[in-house]
């Protein structure tokens, strides 16, 4: 069982890694767009859910801390997509008249 | 309780930490107390980023070009194989493979170290390329942001350090390995902090 555990780690690290230089390489080569940003977005909220689950093991820990932490990895990429793509909008909110 | 346990703190500090465990399933309050401050402390920094990111477009559309994104993936990967070495560490101590968990707790501390290294080695880049905090807002929340993080790596080392010196005076084992697993939860908080700084001031224009 803890073999599978660690070859579970070493799979979930592979794909970190690779994620990590798709997010990049899409960055660099492409022409900044929504979509790009979108991509990037999920990226973030997919690399935060497999260190979460299959680093921290969270798996085994009380649901509302699980849940918070992913949570965490859900509102933030879509707080950051909204903020990036509607600038206008938070400019609006934090400006003082 | 006997009181033979009740007169050896060592054993009821266990007992302590086994009980978190049991309640938690894994980790302790005070490690996720301690994990939740500080994602909240790093959310209110994206915040202060975005707001400024929306108020002036031109300098933070600018401001990626002017960075260097190979180190920033570079201790992205450092940051995710040290999270992968740590969670190898505690998989390793459930078998009591001592020597197995000393290693990659070492490791663990080498890729701190590689971060620390290229980090600095990037504000000397920044800095004779002519960027420094006082350039523009960009850069001040730049370096604020990223400094905050390097301190927050190296405590991450101190704690790292401190377990592998428990590890080798034999503190730990596959019964009792509460302290270990916490030290490795917030090594895993500070590489999930880097996963939103390296898109969100990196790539993201």
């Amino acid at each position: 069982m803890l073999d599978r555990e660690k070859n579970r780690i070493n799979f979930y690290w592979i794909i970190l890694l690779a994620l990590t230089l798709f997010a990049t390489f899409i960055a660099e080569e492409a022409t900044p767009s929504n979509f790009i940003v979108l991509v990037i977005c999920f990226t973030i909220s997919i690399k935060g859910r497999l260190v979460i689950d299959e680093f921290m093991g969270l798996r085994e820990a009380k649901p509302i801390i699980r849940y918070t932490i992913h949570s965490y990895f859900i509102l933030l990429p879509v707080f950051i997509s909204i903020c990036v793509i509607f600038p206008e909008f938070l400019s609006h909110l934090t400006t003082i008249k | 309780m006997s009181s033979a346990v009740l007169s050896n703190p060592v054993q009821t500090s266990i007992d302590g930490a086994e009980l978190h465990k049991t309640y938690y399933g894994i980790g302790n309050f005070a490690i996720w107390f301690l994990i939740f401050i500080e994602l909240t402390e790093f959310a209110f920094f994206f915040v202060v980023f975005l707001i400024g990111k929306s108020h002036y477009p031109e300098i933070f559309y600018q401001g990626p070009t002017e960075l260097n994104t190979i180190a920033g993936m570079l201790n992205t990967l450092i940051l995710i194989t040290g999270s992968f070495f740590v969670a190898r560490a505690v998989s390793a101590i459930k078998t009591d493979k001592r020597n197995e968990t000393i290693l990659f707790l070492w490791l663990t501390f080498a890729m701190g170290a590689a971060y620390c290294v290229i980090k600095i080695w990037e504000y000397q880049w920044n800095i004779q390329s002519g960027f420094d905090s006082s350039t523009n807002y960009f850069f001040g929340v730049y370096y604020y942001l990223t400094f905050n993080h390097f301190v927050h790596v190296l405590m991450g080392m101190s704690v790292i350090l401190w377990v592998t010196i428990g590890m080798h005076l034999g503190h730990y084992n596959s019964s009792h390995h509460a302290t270990l697993e916490s030290a490795g939860l917030y090594w895993h908080m500070i590489d999930l902090v880097w996963i939103v700084i390296f898109p969100l001031l990196y790539v993201l224009r």
